[in-house]
């Protein structure tokens, strides 16, 4: 505290140490919180057709259309550590090539001041559900679950899987008309 | 007006209540700031509370007011040393800085 700068510098280190203990103060008050929720996913319309990837091999690959319902409340998971949440509807199925097969959907990125109650009627899909080879045909196990993300101030980046999912099957014939 | 400016240092004893007041001042508004923040659950009072707890301990501590300038060091007087002018100049420099160091520590 010796000079004019002295000071300065002192001050500001002490206040930056005082708010890195604030900050963890922050994370330890939320690390232990249950961030999992109830969610009802439900199909709607499900059209499966065999064509070209052309942004692959150009092979004829299965690719899936749907339509689906989500509900969910997610407001009571926002806190003073929560920015946002991301959330995404994975598909989760079986092929004879792959015991585990994952795709993502849809997602949805939630900031704190929106609208967390989401009701969604009969919503496309965000991306293409390909498969990389005929696995989608007559497959009757296919599991829609929903995920999020916590985006926090401070702390870790936790992957939370939701409670409930939604189980359906692809037709066993292609879809030949337009859709 | 400004006339305890035109030397930017304070006394020990100022510079010791200095650095106490700014960590108390620090303190206070970082836990004013965690209670606040907490209540309304949102975190970004918290660190503006943190900041203006900053500003008040940078205008309160950083400027040397008056109040940290109260108790001056009492130097002795410069000794004139020139009896002996046969003396080489190393000699008289070591005097000089002999001189310079032994300030009465004891009067505060």
């Amino acid at each position: 505290m010796h000079s004019f700068l002295q000071r300065g510098n002192a001050l500001l280190a002490y206040t930056l140490s005082v708010l890195a203990c604030l900050t963890f103060a922050c994370f330890i008050s939320t690390v232990f919180l249950n961030y999992r929720t109830d969610v009802d996913i439900s199909t709607v319309r499900i059209v499966l057709k065999n064509i070209p990837d052309y942004s692959a091999s150009r092979e004829e690959n299965d690719l899936g259309f749907l339509t689906f319902d989500l509900q969910t409340d997610l407001k009571h998971l926002f806190n003073w550590n929560v920015k946002q949440l991301f959330v995404y509807l994975t598909a989760e199925y079986e092929t004879p090539n792959n015991k585990l097969n994952q795709v993502v959907l849809w997602d949805k990125i939630i900031l704190r001041e929106e609208n967390a109650k989401l009701d969604f009627k009969n919503i496309n899909t965000k991306y293409y559900f390909w498969d990389d080879g005929n696995g989608l045909k007559g497959n009757k196990n296919i599991t829609l679950t929903l995920s999020w993300n916590i985006i926090p101030n401070a702390g870790f980046l936790p992957n939370i899987f939701a409670q409930g999912s939604h189980s359906f099957k692809f037709p066993a014939e292609y879809t030949t008309s337009r859709i | 007006m400004f006339k305890f400016i035109d030397n930017w240092h304070m006394d020990f004893v100022g510079q010791a209540w200095a650095e106490k007041l700014s960590r108390i001042i620090i303190t206070l508004f970082g836990a004013i700031g965690l209670v606040y923040g907490y209540a309304l659950q949102q975190f970004s009072m918290t660190v503006y509370i943190l900041g203006a707890g900053f500003a008040l301990a940078s205008l309160l501590t950083i400027p040397p007011w008056p109040m940290y300038r109260k108790n001056p060091l009492n130097w002795q007087p410069v000794k004139n040393k020139d009896k002996d002018n046969s003396s080489k100049k190393a000699k008289k420099i070591s005097d000089y800085a002999l001189d310079e160091i032994s300030f009465n520590i004891s009067s505060y």
